[in-house]
Protein backbone atom coordinates (compact mmCIF):
# COMPACT_ATOMS: atom_id res chain seq x y z
CA UNK A 1 0.00 0.00 0.00
CA UNK A 2 2.80 2.64 0.85
CA UNK A 3 4.49 1.89 -1.87
CA UNK A 4 1.30 2.64 -4.26
CA UNK A 5 0.97 5.77 -2.28
CA UNK A 6 4.71 7.03 -2.90
CA UNK A 7 4.36 6.09 -6.54
CA UNK A 8 1.58 8.32 -7.22
CA UNK A 9 2.79 11.39 -5.36
CA UNK A 10 4.02 13.28 -7.70
CA UNK A 11 4.57 16.40 -5.27
CA UNK A 12 7.05 14.63 -2.52
CA UNK A 13 9.09 13.26 -6.27
CA UNK A 14 9.29 17.16 -6.28
CA UNK A 15 10.40 17.86 -2.95
CA UNK A 16 13.39 15.07 -3.45
CA UNK A 17 14.27 16.22 -6.56
CA UNK A 18 14.44 20.15 -5.10
CA UNK A 19 16.38 18.40 -2.41
CA UNK A 20 18.75 16.34 -4.95
CA UNK A 21 19.53 19.59 -6.82
CA UNK A 22 20.25 21.50 -3.82
CA UNK A 23 22.72 18.78 -2.72
CA UNK A 24 24.45 18.86 -6.23
CA UNK A 25 24.71 22.73 -5.38
CA UNK A 26 26.46 22.07 -2.27
CA UNK A 27 29.15 19.61 -3.26
CA UNK A 28 29.98 21.91 -6.30
CA UNK A 29 30.56 24.28 -3.30
CA UNK A 30 32.67 21.81 -1.05
CA UNK A 31 34.50 20.99 -4.40
CA UNK A 32 35.75 24.66 -5.17
CA UNK A 33 35.22 27.22 -2.13
CA UNK A 34 36.90 25.81 0.72
CA UNK A 35 39.85 25.08 -1.70
CA UNK A 36 39.97 28.85 -2.97
CA UNK A 37 39.88 29.89 0.61
CA UNK A 38 42.56 28.01 1.87
CA UNK A 39 44.40 28.89 -1.04
CA UNK A 40 43.52 33.16 -0.17
CA UNK A 41 44.20 32.45 3.80
CA UNK A 42 48.29 31.31 2.57
CA UNK A 43 48.49 34.24 0.02
CA UNK A 44 47.30 36.69 2.60
CA UNK A 45 49.40 35.30 5.66
CA UNK A 46 52.40 35.23 3.40
CA UNK A 47 52.51 31.25 3.59
CA UNK A 48 52.49 30.00 -0.03
CA UNK A 49 55.30 27.98 0.83
CA UNK A 50 53.30 25.58 3.09
CA UNK A 51 50.34 25.17 0.70
CA UNK A 52 51.40 21.83 -0.31
CA UNK A 53 51.84 20.84 3.52
CA UNK A 54 48.13 21.80 3.87
CA UNK A 55 46.95 20.19 0.68
CA UNK A 56 48.35 16.41 1.66
CA UNK A 57 47.02 17.05 5.35
CA UNK A 58 43.43 18.14 4.16
CA UNK A 59 43.42 15.15 1.58
CA UNK A 60 44.80 12.91 4.44
CA UNK A 61 41.95 13.68 6.64
CA UNK A 62 39.31 13.23 4.15
CA UNK A 63 40.41 9.52 3.76
CA UNK A 64 40.11 9.07 7.37
CA UNK A 65 36.69 11.17 7.83
CA UNK A 66 35.04 9.38 4.58
CA UNK A 67 36.07 5.46 6.47
CA UNK A 68 34.81 7.01 10.18
CA UNK A 69 31.63 8.30 8.31
CA UNK A 70 30.54 5.35 7.21
CA UNK A 71 30.76 3.79 10.40
CA UNK A 72 28.75 6.34 12.26
CA UNK A 73 26.21 6.42 9.25
CA UNK A 74 25.92 2.58 10.04
CA UNK A 75 25.27 3.40 13.55
CA UNK A 76 23.13 6.07 12.84
CA UNK A 77 20.57 3.98 10.58
CA UNK A 78 20.13 1.33 12.93
CA UNK A 79 19.32 3.25 16.37
CA UNK A 80 15.70 3.40 15.61
CA UNK A 81 13.61 1.34 13.26
CA UNK A 82 12.54 3.11 9.79
CA UNK A 83 9.12 3.13 9.91
CA UNK A 84 6.00 5.57 9.88
CA UNK A 85 4.86 7.11 13.07
CA UNK A 86 1.31 5.80 12.41
CA UNK A 87 -0.39 3.12 10.26
CA UNK A 88 -0.38 4.76 6.58
CA UNK A 89 1.11 7.60 7.66
CA UNK A 90 3.66 9.35 5.10
CA UNK A 91 5.75 10.63 8.10
CA UNK A 92 8.75 8.23 8.86
CA UNK A 93 11.36 8.36 11.60
CA UNK A 94 14.41 6.94 12.33
CA UNK A 95 16.03 4.25 10.34
CA UNK A 96 18.04 5.53 6.61
CA UNK A 97 16.92 9.24 8.14
CA UNK A 98 19.88 9.00 10.85
CA UNK A 99 22.92 9.38 8.82
CA UNK A 100 20.81 12.75 7.47
CA UNK A 101 20.12 13.66 10.80
CA UNK A 102 23.71 13.35 12.02
CA UNK A 103 24.48 15.00 8.58
CA UNK A 104 22.60 17.61 9.76
CA UNK A 105 24.12 18.49 13.29
CA UNK A 106 27.59 18.42 11.55
CA UNK A 107 26.28 21.15 8.78
CA UNK A 108 25.16 23.49 11.67
CA UNK A 109 28.01 22.86 13.68
CA UNK A 110 30.55 23.87 10.46
CA UNK A 111 28.62 26.75 9.14
CA UNK A 112 28.68 28.43 12.93
CA UNK A 113 32.63 27.61 13.27
CA UNK A 114 33.04 29.04 9.76
CA UNK A 115 31.46 32.21 11.02
CA UNK A 116 33.25 32.29 13.77
CA UNK A 117 36.75 31.27 13.15
CA UNK A 118 37.50 32.06 9.34
CA UNK A 119 37.89 35.64 8.16
CA UNK A 120 37.04 36.61 4.86
CA UNK A 121 38.57 36.00 1.62
CA UNK A 122 38.11 37.34 -1.74
CA UNK A 123 39.43 35.95 -5.15
CA UNK A 124 40.98 38.56 -8.23
CA UNK A 125 41.30 42.02 -7.83
CA UNK A 126 38.86 43.70 -10.26
CA UNK A 127 41.73 44.02 -12.90
CA UNK A 128 42.12 40.33 -13.50
CA UNK A 129 38.02 40.18 -13.29
CA UNK A 130 38.15 41.98 -16.44
CA UNK A 131 40.24 39.96 -18.09
CA UNK A 132 38.19 37.01 -16.60
CA UNK A 133 34.66 38.30 -18.00
CA UNK A 134 36.49 38.36 -21.58
CA UNK A 135 37.65 35.17 -21.02
CA UNK A 136 33.67 34.11 -20.18
CA UNK A 137 32.73 35.84 -23.44
CA UNK A 138 35.24 33.80 -25.48
CA UNK A 139 34.45 30.78 -23.53
CA UNK A 140 33.14 28.93 -26.86
CA UNK A 141 35.78 29.80 -28.79
CA UNK A 142 38.52 28.57 -26.02
CA UNK A 143 36.24 25.50 -25.95
CA UNK A 144 36.84 25.16 -29.93
CA UNK A 145 40.42 25.79 -29.38
CA UNK A 146 40.75 23.13 -27.00
CA UNK A 147 39.14 20.37 -29.26
CA UNK A 148 41.41 21.59 -31.62
CA UNK A 149 44.30 20.59 -29.76
CA UNK A 150 42.78 17.57 -28.25
CA UNK A 151 41.67 16.23 -31.74
CA UNK A 152 45.18 16.72 -32.99
CA UNK A 153 47.26 15.47 -30.44
CA UNK A 154 46.78 11.46 -29.74
CA UNK A 155 47.89 11.70 -26.47
CA UNK A 156 45.89 14.28 -25.15
CA UNK A 157 42.78 12.85 -27.36
CA UNK A 158 43.59 9.30 -25.10
CA UNK A 159 44.11 10.99 -21.76
CA UNK A 160 40.40 12.55 -22.76
CA UNK A 161 38.68 9.34 -23.46
CA UNK A 162 40.25 7.03 -20.73
CA UNK A 163 39.32 9.21 -17.95
CA UNK A 164 35.92 9.43 -19.59
CA UNK A 165 35.80 5.72 -19.29
CA UNK A 166 37.43 5.42 -15.83
CA UNK A 167 34.96 8.43 -14.38
CA UNK A 168 31.84 6.87 -16.34
CA UNK A 169 32.28 3.48 -14.80
CA UNK A 170 32.63 5.15 -11.29
CA UNK A 171 29.63 6.89 -11.69
CA UNK A 172 28.04 4.00 -12.76
CA UNK A 173 29.31 1.91 -9.60
CA UNK A 174 27.99 4.72 -6.79
CA UNK A 175 24.80 4.43 -8.61
CA UNK A 176 24.70 0.06 -8.37
CA UNK A 177 26.47 -1.12 -5.71
CA UNK A 178 23.33 -0.83 -3.38
CA UNK A 179 20.60 -2.27 -5.64
CA UNK A 180 23.51 -5.03 -6.90
CA UNK A 181 24.44 -6.44 -3.23
CA UNK A 182 20.62 -5.90 -2.05
CA UNK A 183 19.43 -8.52 -4.55
CA UNK A 184 22.30 -10.35 -4.15
CA UNK A 185 21.68 -10.79 -0.09
CA UNK A 186 17.90 -10.70 -0.79
CA UNK A 187 18.83 -14.15 -3.23
CA UNK A 188 20.76 -15.74 -0.33
CA UNK A 189 18.91 -15.00 2.73
CA UNK A 190 15.47 -15.10 1.02
CA UNK A 191 13.13 -14.11 4.09
CA UNK A 192 16.02 -13.92 6.82
CA UNK A 193 17.17 -10.82 4.90
CA UNK A 194 17.01 -7.75 7.19
CA UNK A 195 18.60 -5.24 5.22
CA UNK A 196 22.82 -4.54 5.16
CA UNK A 197 24.75 -2.79 7.00
CA UNK A 198 25.42 0.15 4.32
CA UNK A 199 27.64 2.24 6.52
CA UNK A 200 29.94 -0.74 7.02
CA UNK A 201 30.05 -1.65 3.61
CA UNK A 202 30.55 2.19 2.18
CA UNK A 203 33.79 2.81 4.86
CA UNK A 204 35.21 -0.69 3.58
CA UNK A 205 35.10 0.50 0.43
CA UNK A 206 36.55 4.19 1.86
CA UNK A 207 39.52 1.80 3.09
CA UNK A 208 40.10 0.54 0.29
CA UNK A 209 40.54 3.84 -1.57
CA UNK A 210 43.04 4.78 0.71
CA UNK A 211 44.99 1.82 0.39
CA UNK A 212 45.00 2.39 -3.58
CA UNK A 213 46.40 5.75 -3.32
CA UNK A 214 48.80 4.33 -0.50
CA UNK A 215 49.95 1.49 -3.22
CA UNK A 216 50.27 4.26 -5.58
CA UNK A 217 52.98 6.18 -3.51
CA UNK A 218 54.72 2.93 -3.52
CA UNK A 219 54.55 2.18 -6.92
CA UNK A 220 55.75 5.53 -8.04
CA UNK A 221 59.14 4.31 -6.51
CA UNK A 222 60.03 2.46 -9.43
CA UNK A 223 57.55 2.79 -11.78
CA UNK A 224 56.03 5.28 -14.08
CA UNK A 225 52.44 6.60 -14.15
CA UNK A 226 52.27 5.53 -17.63
CA UNK A 227 53.07 1.84 -16.68
CA UNK A 228 50.97 1.46 -13.14
CA UNK A 229 47.88 2.88 -14.59
CA UNK A 230 47.85 0.16 -17.67
CA UNK A 231 47.69 -2.52 -14.74
CA UNK A 232 45.54 -0.14 -12.69
CA UNK A 233 42.83 -0.66 -15.74
CA UNK A 234 43.98 -4.03 -16.08
CA UNK A 235 42.77 -4.98 -12.66
CA UNK A 236 39.27 -2.97 -12.79
CA UNK A 237 38.38 -4.91 -15.63
CA UNK A 238 38.95 -8.14 -14.17
CA UNK A 239 37.21 -6.83 -10.86
CA UNK A 240 34.01 -5.65 -13.15
CA UNK A 241 34.23 -9.34 -14.83
CA UNK A 242 34.40 -11.20 -11.29
CA UNK A 243 31.30 -8.81 -10.41
CA UNK A 244 29.27 -9.78 -13.27
CA UNK A 245 30.49 -13.67 -12.68
CA UNK A 246 30.24 -14.42 -9.12
CA UNK A 247 27.02 -15.87 -7.51
CA UNK A 248 27.58 -15.04 -4.10
CA UNK A 249 27.44 -11.57 -2.07
CA UNK A 250 30.55 -12.14 -0.54
CA UNK A 251 32.86 -12.28 -3.91
CA UNK A 252 30.89 -9.73 -5.51
CA UNK A 253 32.10 -7.79 -2.69
CA UNK A 254 35.25 -8.29 -2.56
CA UNK A 255 35.79 -7.55 -6.28
CA UNK A 256 33.81 -3.94 -5.58
CA UNK A 257 36.60 -3.44 -3.06
CA UNK A 258 39.26 -4.51 -5.84
CA UNK A 259 37.63 -1.84 -7.46
CA UNK A 260 37.68 0.99 -5.39
CA UNK A 261 41.42 0.31 -4.93
CA UNK A 262 42.01 1.02 -8.40
CA UNK A 263 39.82 4.02 -8.07
CA UNK A 264 42.28 4.85 -5.26
CA UNK A 265 45.54 4.82 -7.71
CA UNK A 266 43.64 5.97 -10.46
CA UNK A 267 43.25 9.44 -9.38
CA UNK A 268 46.48 10.41 -8.57
CA UNK A 269 47.98 8.30 -11.79
CA UNK A 270 45.66 10.49 -14.03
CA UNK A 271 46.21 13.29 -12.18
CA UNK A 272 50.13 13.04 -12.98
CA UNK A 273 49.60 12.35 -16.57
CA UNK A 274 46.78 15.39 -17.60
CA UNK A 275 49.71 17.51 -15.26
CA UNK A 276 52.33 16.12 -18.21
CA UNK A 277 50.25 15.77 -21.53
CA UNK A 278 48.36 18.96 -21.36
CA UNK A 279 49.24 22.42 -22.07
CA UNK A 280 49.00 24.44 -19.22
CA UNK A 281 47.62 27.50 -21.14
CA UNK A 282 44.45 25.10 -22.51
CA UNK A 283 44.24 23.30 -19.22
CA UNK A 284 40.50 24.43 -18.18
CA UNK A 285 38.89 24.55 -21.48
CA UNK A 286 40.42 20.75 -22.04
CA UNK A 287 39.50 19.35 -18.47
CA UNK A 288 35.32 20.81 -19.30
CA UNK A 289 36.28 18.96 -22.73
CA UNK A 290 36.95 16.17 -21.03
CA UNK A 291 33.68 15.88 -18.80
CA UNK A 292 31.50 16.02 -21.95
CA UNK A 293 31.46 12.21 -23.14
CA UNK A 294 31.67 11.68 -18.89
CA UNK A 295 28.31 13.07 -18.92
CA UNK A 296 26.73 11.21 -22.06
CA UNK A 297 28.14 7.72 -20.34
CA UNK A 298 26.32 8.05 -17.20
CA UNK A 299 23.26 10.15 -18.64
CA UNK A 300 22.87 6.84 -20.93
CA UNK A 301 24.18 3.95 -18.82
CA UNK A 302 21.60 5.67 -16.04
CA UNK A 303 18.50 6.79 -17.70
CA UNK A 304 18.33 3.61 -19.90
CA UNK A 305 17.39 1.53 -16.77
CA UNK A 306 19.93 -1.13 -17.32
CA UNK A 307 20.00 -3.82 -14.80
CA UNK A 308 22.94 -4.20 -12.43
CA UNK A 309 24.98 -7.06 -14.36
CA UNK A 310 23.81 -5.54 -17.68
CA UNK A 311 25.71 -2.15 -16.18
CA UNK A 312 28.37 -3.69 -14.73
CA UNK A 313 29.44 -5.74 -17.91
CA UNK A 314 28.93 -2.46 -19.38
CA UNK A 315 31.61 -1.33 -17.08
CA UNK A 316 34.24 -4.33 -17.74
CA UNK A 317 33.99 -3.34 -21.59
CA UNK A 318 34.66 0.23 -20.60
CA UNK A 319 37.60 -0.84 -18.56
CA UNK A 320 39.39 -3.32 -21.51
CA UNK A 321 38.77 -0.54 -23.68
CA UNK A 322 40.93 2.02 -21.62
CA UNK A 323 43.39 -0.97 -20.39
CA UNK A 324 44.34 -1.00 -24.68
CA UNK A 325 44.63 2.52 -24.69
CA UNK A 326 46.56 3.35 -22.03
CA UNK A 327 49.01 0.50 -23.69
CA UNK A 328 49.34 2.51 -26.77
CA UNK A 329 49.58 5.74 -24.93
CA UNK A 330 52.51 4.23 -22.44
CA UNK A 331 54.12 2.77 -25.82
CA UNK A 332 53.84 5.97 -27.28
CA UNK A 333 55.61 8.11 -24.28
CA UNK A 334 57.76 5.84 -23.03
CA UNK A 335 58.20 3.50 -25.65
CA UNK A 336 57.56 -0.25 -25.78
CA UNK A 337 58.44 -3.76 -23.25
CA UNK A 338 58.83 -2.77 -19.43
CA UNK B 1 25.99 -15.05 5.45
CA UNK B 2 28.56 -12.73 4.65
CA UNK B 3 30.45 -10.58 7.50
CA UNK B 4 31.11 -7.09 6.70
CA UNK B 5 32.65 -6.30 9.75
CA UNK B 6 35.56 -9.02 9.49
CA UNK B 7 36.01 -7.85 5.55
CA UNK B 8 36.21 -4.23 6.95
CA UNK B 9 38.84 -5.62 9.83
CA UNK B 10 41.02 -7.45 7.12
CA UNK B 11 40.90 -4.45 4.86
CA UNK B 12 41.81 -1.86 7.09
CA UNK B 13 44.71 -4.24 8.27
CA UNK B 14 45.69 -4.11 4.95
CA UNK B 15 45.75 -0.67 4.66
CA UNK B 16 47.60 0.61 7.55
CA UNK B 17 50.43 -1.73 6.71
CA UNK B 18 50.02 -0.20 3.00
CA UNK B 19 49.76 3.16 4.15
CA UNK B 20 52.82 3.14 6.91
CA UNK B 21 55.12 1.66 4.04
CA UNK B 22 54.01 4.31 1.79
CA UNK B 23 54.90 6.90 4.52
CA UNK B 24 58.06 8.42 4.84
CA UNK B 25 57.88 6.87 8.49
CA UNK B 26 58.82 3.93 6.68
CA UNK B 27 61.90 5.19 5.48
CA UNK B 28 62.96 6.62 8.51
CA UNK B 29 62.71 2.63 10.14
CA UNK B 30 63.91 0.71 7.84
CA UNK B 31 66.19 2.70 4.98
CA UNK B 32 66.69 0.62 1.89
CA UNK B 33 70.44 0.57 0.99
CA UNK B 34 70.26 2.81 -1.90
CA UNK B 35 68.27 5.30 0.05
CA UNK B 36 70.87 5.24 3.03
CA UNK B 37 73.64 6.21 1.00
CA UNK B 38 71.98 8.69 -0.95
CA UNK B 39 70.95 10.27 2.48
CA UNK B 40 74.56 10.08 3.62
CA UNK B 41 75.72 12.01 0.63
CA UNK B 42 73.39 14.67 0.35
CA UNK B 43 73.72 15.40 4.38
CA UNK B 44 77.47 15.46 3.66
CA UNK B 45 77.05 17.94 0.75
CA UNK B 46 74.48 19.63 2.96
CA UNK B 47 76.71 20.26 5.24
CA UNK B 48 79.55 21.37 3.55
CA UNK B 49 77.25 23.66 1.49
CA UNK B 50 76.80 25.02 5.21
CA UNK B 51 80.57 24.89 6.16
CA UNK B 52 81.21 26.84 3.74
CA UNK B 53 79.03 29.69 4.02
CA UNK B 54 78.68 29.75 7.43
CA UNK B 55 82.60 28.91 7.92
CA UNK B 56 83.98 31.60 5.96
CA UNK B 57 84.33 34.34 8.53
CA UNK B 58 85.41 31.55 11.26
CA UNK B 59 88.10 30.29 9.40
CA UNK B 60 91.46 28.94 11.21
CA UNK B 61 89.40 28.48 14.56
CA UNK B 62 88.49 24.89 13.97
CA UNK B 63 87.43 22.60 12.26
CA UNK B 64 83.60 22.89 12.51
CA UNK B 65 82.51 19.98 11.20
CA UNK B 66 81.58 18.44 14.81
CA UNK B 67 80.15 21.72 15.85
CA UNK B 68 77.56 21.71 12.77
CA UNK B 69 76.50 18.35 14.28
CA UNK B 70 75.08 19.63 17.33
CA UNK B 71 72.01 21.37 17.74
CA UNK B 72 71.14 24.74 16.23
CA UNK B 73 70.89 26.30 19.50
CA UNK B 74 74.07 25.56 20.84
CA UNK B 75 75.77 26.60 17.43
CA UNK B 76 73.98 30.14 17.54
CA UNK B 77 75.34 30.60 20.64
CA UNK B 78 78.84 29.63 20.34
CA UNK B 79 78.69 31.81 16.55
CA UNK B 80 77.57 34.15 18.97
CA UNK B 81 80.21 34.23 21.48
CA UNK B 82 82.69 34.30 18.57
CA UNK B 83 81.63 38.00 17.94
CA UNK B 84 78.29 37.35 15.81
CA UNK B 85 78.86 37.42 12.50
CA UNK B 86 76.57 38.95 10.54
CA UNK B 87 75.75 36.21 7.64
CA UNK B 88 75.36 33.97 11.02
CA UNK B 89 72.54 36.18 12.51
CA UNK B 90 70.56 36.38 9.35
CA UNK B 91 70.82 32.59 9.36
CA UNK B 92 69.56 32.64 12.62
CA UNK B 93 66.89 35.01 12.09
CA UNK B 94 65.42 33.08 9.09
CA UNK B 95 65.31 30.62 11.31
CA UNK B 96 63.47 31.98 13.68
CA UNK B 97 61.17 33.49 11.58
CA UNK B 98 60.47 29.69 9.97
CA UNK B 99 59.89 28.54 12.84
CA UNK B 100 57.37 31.51 13.72
CA UNK B 101 55.72 30.96 10.44
CA UNK B 102 55.64 27.21 11.11
CA UNK B 103 53.36 28.15 14.51
CA UNK B 104 51.17 30.33 12.06
CA UNK B 105 50.64 27.75 9.78
CA UNK B 106 49.62 25.40 12.24
CA UNK B 107 47.29 27.80 13.60
CA UNK B 108 45.52 28.37 9.82
CA UNK B 109 45.46 24.64 9.79
CA UNK B 110 43.88 23.48 11.87
CA UNK B 111 41.04 26.18 12.61
CA UNK B 112 40.65 25.23 8.24
CA UNK B 113 40.93 21.53 9.28
CA UNK B 114 38.15 21.37 11.98
CA UNK B 115 35.54 23.13 9.38
CA UNK B 116 37.05 21.58 6.31
CA UNK B 117 36.27 18.10 8.07
CA UNK B 118 32.49 18.68 9.26
CA UNK B 119 31.79 19.48 5.85
CA UNK B 120 33.29 16.38 4.20
CA UNK B 121 31.45 14.19 7.72
CA UNK B 122 28.53 15.81 6.32
CA UNK B 123 28.89 14.80 2.73
CA UNK B 124 30.23 10.94 3.27
CA UNK B 125 27.75 10.68 6.19
CA UNK B 126 24.79 10.54 3.48
CA UNK B 127 26.57 8.62 0.89
CA UNK B 128 26.25 5.45 1.93
CA UNK B 129 22.35 6.13 2.48
CA UNK B 130 21.23 8.04 -0.35
CA UNK B 131 19.77 4.98 -2.35
CA UNK B 132 18.84 3.03 0.58
CA UNK B 133 16.22 5.86 1.79
CA UNK B 134 14.90 6.57 -1.61
CA UNK B 135 14.50 2.43 -2.35
CA UNK B 136 12.69 2.68 1.12
CA UNK B 137 10.52 5.07 0.44
CA UNK B 138 9.15 2.63 -2.54
CA UNK B 139 11.07 4.46 -5.57
CA UNK B 140 11.61 2.37 -8.57
CA UNK B 141 15.09 1.95 -10.00
CA UNK B 142 14.06 4.39 -12.43
CA UNK B 143 13.14 7.19 -10.66
CA UNK B 144 15.85 6.87 -8.00
CA UNK B 145 18.19 7.14 -11.42
CA UNK B 146 16.49 10.23 -12.36
CA UNK B 147 17.73 11.86 -8.64
CA UNK B 148 21.14 11.11 -9.25
CA UNK B 149 21.23 12.34 -12.54
CA UNK B 150 19.58 15.48 -11.26
CA UNK B 151 22.25 15.51 -8.26
CA UNK B 152 24.83 15.06 -11.09
CA UNK B 153 23.93 17.28 -13.15
CA UNK B 154 23.59 19.99 -10.83
CA UNK B 155 26.72 19.88 -9.25
CA UNK B 156 28.03 20.20 -12.90
CA UNK B 157 26.30 23.12 -14.13
CA UNK B 158 26.88 24.79 -10.74
CA UNK B 159 30.23 24.18 -10.33
CA UNK B 160 31.18 25.44 -13.79
CA UNK B 161 30.49 29.13 -12.45
CA UNK B 162 30.03 29.19 -8.43
CA UNK B 163 34.05 29.38 -7.94
CA UNK B 164 33.96 32.28 -9.81
CA UNK B 165 30.98 33.91 -8.00
CA UNK B 166 32.59 32.96 -4.50
CA UNK B 167 35.69 34.88 -5.59
CA UNK B 168 33.72 38.18 -6.12
CA UNK B 169 31.48 37.93 -3.32
CA UNK B 170 33.56 36.32 -0.26
CA UNK B 171 34.48 32.72 0.07
CA UNK B 172 33.32 32.28 3.67
CA UNK B 173 29.77 33.68 2.93
CA UNK B 174 29.61 30.95 0.12
CA UNK B 175 31.05 28.57 2.64
CA UNK B 176 28.01 29.56 5.03
CA UNK B 177 25.62 29.10 1.82
CA UNK B 178 27.01 25.61 1.38
CA UNK B 179 26.05 24.45 4.96
CA UNK B 180 22.74 26.33 4.61
CA UNK B 181 22.09 24.77 1.00
CA UNK B 182 23.34 21.38 2.22
CA UNK B 183 21.69 21.46 5.66
CA UNK B 184 18.18 22.50 3.60
CA UNK B 185 18.74 19.15 1.26
CA UNK B 186 18.99 17.22 3.96
CA UNK B 187 15.90 18.57 5.39
CA UNK B 188 13.80 18.07 2.45
CA UNK B 189 14.89 14.28 2.88
CA UNK B 190 12.72 14.13 6.41
CA UNK B 191 10.13 17.14 5.32
CA UNK B 192 8.77 15.02 2.15
CA UNK B 193 7.56 12.48 4.14
CA UNK B 194 6.55 15.27 6.99
CA UNK B 195 4.43 17.35 4.40
CA UNK B 196 3.40 14.57 2.96
CA UNK B 197 1.38 13.28 6.18
CA UNK B 198 0.06 16.69 6.55
CA UNK B 199 -1.20 16.66 2.80
CA UNK B 200 0.08 20.22 2.01
CA UNK B 201 2.10 19.22 -0.36
CA UNK B 202 0.74 22.21 -2.80
CA UNK B 203 2.40 25.31 -0.99
CA UNK B 204 5.99 23.74 0.06
CA UNK B 205 7.37 23.29 -3.49
CA UNK B 206 7.25 26.96 -4.42
CA UNK B 207 8.27 27.52 -0.86
CA UNK B 208 11.13 25.38 -0.80
CA UNK B 209 12.38 27.18 -3.96
CA UNK B 210 11.55 30.93 -3.57
CA UNK B 211 13.05 30.56 -0.26
CA UNK B 212 16.15 28.84 -2.27
CA UNK B 213 16.32 31.69 -4.50
CA UNK B 214 15.82 34.60 -2.35
CA UNK B 215 18.37 33.44 0.40
CA UNK B 216 20.90 32.91 -2.77
CA UNK B 217 20.05 36.25 -3.87
CA UNK B 218 19.93 37.78 -0.56
CA UNK B 219 23.66 36.57 0.50
CA UNK B 220 25.01 37.56 -3.12
CA UNK B 221 23.31 41.16 -3.04
CA UNK B 222 24.48 41.58 0.76
CA UNK B 223 28.06 40.28 0.15
CA UNK B 224 28.60 41.95 -3.08
CA UNK B 225 27.87 45.29 -1.65
CA UNK B 226 29.73 45.10 1.36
Amino acid sequence: MTTCFFRVDFKSFSILMVGRLLGGVATSLLFSVFEAWLIGAHASAGLMSHLGKAFSTAQYGNSIIAIIAGQIANKAANHAEFKPSAEGSGFYTGGYLGPFDVSLVALIVCGLLASALWEENYGESPAENDDDEKAKSSASGALKKAYYTTISNPDILSCGIISSLFEGSMYIFVFMWTPALTTLSKEELGDEFEGLPFGVIFSTFMVCCMAGSSIFSIAMEKLKPEQLAVTVFGVAAFAFAMIVLSASATSTFLAMNLFEMCVGMYFPSMGTMKGMIVPEDKRAAIYNLFRIPLNFIVLFSLLTDLTPCVSFILCGTMMVVATLLQIRLRTRRIGGGN
Amino acid sequence: MTDYNLIFGAVLLFNVAVTFRASSYYKKYFPSPTDATKNTFSDETSTEAKSSEELTPLSGENDGRDSFRDNDKEKNDADLERGGDPPVVSTSVNAASDNAANIRHAQLLRKYLIVYLLAALSDWLQGPYVYALYDAYGYSQHEIAVLFVAGFGSSMVFGSFIGGMADQCGRRKFIILFAVIYAMSCMTKRKFALYSYFSCQMCIVPYLHVSSLTMCHDNMFLSCRL
